[in-house]
């Protein structure tokens, strides 16, 4: 795991989180983690490939999700429809996409897949045994929990 | 078949008709109310690049706002099959992966210019009114 690739992340996450909650958004602390990611509810997964290859997964529950996606779009959602789904997917596409930009421009070479994104109650990420850096961003909304795992080729 | 010869003069910003084309319905939308705001008026949509071809033989929009990363046919595919067929097509790529290789691979297959989402309102407002003040 290298820590390099984590500060972008978290930052894209933080910066373009902000904007969609017209809102601030505090760092806690980061944590090391090696096990499979319970997820809280809804879970966004964007595959990374290149010099590094890994995930980054963003965490949140439904409550957050649906708040977001509510702010996202200007109107309310109560569930989690499928305009809801995609808004939270563009968003995690947003957020990578952007550390990936901040990235390659530093002399990286990473891609990024096209975020999937899972919904529902007692769901486990699992897959390559990675050491994952967590780092919760505490937003307006709820927290939403950025996962990054990415090791080296 | 080609369209070139067309358009001999910019319409006014107030009165430009729109493609955009996205595979996300979210993105599509913001878009659509940016674009609306500054003057625009939604001619169509598309999902992939494949569509957006479509589109734009079939609607003749003044401008396309084009994602990259779509299924199908990603973007700068799509971009330089329109551009076979209407030299003078306004093409802004429109992607979240804003490295400067990728934005200089979108200008080089002809796209006019390039926004990095999330986009703001007030950019979109001055590469639309860039894009389709040039001639």
């Amino acid at each position: 795991m290298r820590f390099a690739y984590v500060q972008p992340f978290v930052e894209s996450a933080r910066k373009i989180l902000a904007e969609a909650v017209s809102g601030r958004i505090v760092a806690g602390d980061l944590r090391l983690s090696s096990a499979a990611v319970p997820s809280r509810g809804v879970t966004a997964i964007v595959g990374v490939t290149g010099e590094g290859e890994g995930r980054v997964i963003f965490d949140m529950d439904k409550e957050t999700a649906l708040r977001i996606a509510s702010a996202m779009n200007g109107e309310p959602f109560g569930e989690l429809d499928e305009l809801a789904k995609d808004t939270l997917s563009e968003l995690a596409g947003m957020m990578t996409g952007n550390a990936v930009s901040v990235l390659n421009d530093g002399g990286h070479c990473l891609r990024v897949s096209p975020p999937t994104l899972f919904a529902g109650e007692n769901v486990s990420i699992s897959g390559r045994a990675l050491e994952a850096l967590v780092v919760p961003l505490d937003t307006p909304f709820g927290e939403v929990a950025v996962n990054v795992a990415i090791a080296t080729s | 078949m080609r369209y070139g010869g067309r358009r001999p003069m910019a319409r006014s910003l107030r009165s430009f008709r729109f493609l955009v084309v996205d595979d996300s319905e979210f993105a599509r939308r913001n878009m659509e109310k940016m674009l609306i705001a500054i003057g625009g008026q939604a001619a169509g949509f598309a999902s992939n690049g494949r569509e957006a071809i479509n589109q734009y033989r079939k609607l003749q929009p003044d401008i396309v706002l084009m994602d990259i990363t779509m299924p199908e046919m990603e973007g700068i595919e799509a971009v330089e099959e329109i551009l076979a067929e209407d030299e003078l097509a306004k093409i802004v790529m429109v992607s979240s992966i804003s490295y400067q290789d990728m934005v200089k691979r979108a200008l080089a297959c002809g796209a006019k210019h390039f926004l990095a989402k999330p986009v703001k309102r007030e950019q979109v407002a001055s590469v639309v009114d860039f894009v389709l003040g040039e001639n």
